[in-house]
């Protein structure tokens, strides 16, 4: 395999006295055009080192934005506004720690019973906030508490009129002193 | 030519004057043409192979140095990687490894043939073979050398080398 036969070294040699075609004039006009053509430009490693670089820092990027993402989600919800609970200084005037008075409370006059419970609807019934109307579903062990009943105009007698006594029936006489 | 005015000639080219390019390539036309009718097709692929390798030649012309061998050695180099080049485009080198036995030579039918028809006949050849038969045979490289500067493994270029003298004993009893 590794010499060659003698046929082989035969060919080599008949092949050197090979008639060459005359092909001179026709390749060499090629080769003039082409040389006259700019070389081309080699790749530039630089760039392509750039280009790796790029899309590297690119990549990093990316996975450290995902990574930041699925750590924030697995955390509790950020606290934005941190809360300081406030001590109020015990040195402030009475007024100041006083609570506010509680709203007025309306009262009711026509309602006798306060529903203590629930109140139960009958079918069909349109749901309306009627006082007078609630009934008392009752609950053991739990009384209906009777309110006196106040109104929430109080009437202020007056007195209408002037009031006559007997004295005013009577006919006074006085006599002017010149008379 | 001798080479001494060859070389006076290269360091011209190497300044880019086209005429001493022009006359470098005529006074080398006949040895690398003889080159690249070996490994091509045909003549029209030849010519293809040559224009290329004449392009490479002068544009690295400068990097020529005659202490490191002659101009023909480096230009039959460039001759032959290029028509290497056009023989991968063409050919799909086969990864057998078969190590087969020499076919037994002595055919006499050969030496009765011209160049030119030894040359059909080697063309025939699937190109991957045909190049691998050419450079072995004829431009002397080893598997080894052939492995390298084809891509390939030894056993491969073996394989080609012994499929290449089977189809060749067979054409030659042929004819």
């Amino acid at each position: 395999m590794n010499q060659l036969l003698p046929y082989e070294q035969m060919i080599a040699g008949k092949l050197e006295q090979l008639q060459v075609p005359d092909l001179a004039d026709q390749i060499w006009s090629a080769i003039d055009q082409a040389l006259q053509a700019p070389p081309p430009t080699p790749p530039n490693p630089l760039r392509r080192k750039w280009r790796w670089g790029i899309g590297g820092g690119i990549t990093g990027l990316v996975v450290v934005v995902l990574l930041l993402v699925s750590e924030q989600r697995s955390r509790k919800p950020l606290q934005l506004f941190h809360m300081v609970p406030i001590e109020l200084p015990s040195s402030l005037p009475q007024q100041q720690q006083k609570q506010a008075p509680p709203a007025p409370r309306e009262i009711d006059s026509t309602s006798m019973l306060l529903p203590t419970t629930h109140t139960q609807l009958e079918k069909d019934s349109v749901l309306h906030r009627d006082t007078t109307s609630a009934t008392n579903v009752g609950v053991p062990g739990i009384q209906p508490r009777k309110l006196p009943l106040l109104d929430s105009v109080k009437a202020v007698p007056t007195q209408k009129g002037v009031r006559l006594t007997d004295d005013d029936y009577k006919i006074k006489t006085e006599r002017k002193p010149g008379s | 030519m001798p080479d001494q005015d060859l070389h006076i000639i290269a360091e011209q080219a190497c300044k880019g004057e086209r005429k001493a390019q022009e006359q470098l390539y005529r006074a080398l036309y006949p040895f690398a043409m003889t080159i690249a009718m070996r490994y091509a097709a045909d003549e029209h692929d030849a010519a293809d192979i040559l224009s290329h390798a004449f392009v490479k030649l002068f544009r690295h012309i400068c990097q020529f140095d005659p202490a490191r061998g002659s101009l023909h050695a480096w230009t039959k180099t460039i001759i032959i990687h290029e028509a290497l080049d056009h023989v991968r485009q063409r050919a799909r080198f086969s990864t057998m490894e078969l190590e087969l036995a020499d076919e037994p030579a002595g055919n006499m039918i050969a030496e009765q043939m011209d160049a030119a028809a030894l040359l059909a006949l080697i063309r025939q050849l699937p190109p991957a073979t045909h190049a691998v038969f050419i450079l072995y045979a004829v431009d002397g490289y080893s598997h080894r050398e052939i492995a390298a500067a084809l891509g390939i493994r030894e056993g491969t270029s073996k394989w080609h080398l012994s499929e290449a003298r089977k189809i060749l004993q067979q054409k030659l009893s042929n004819s």
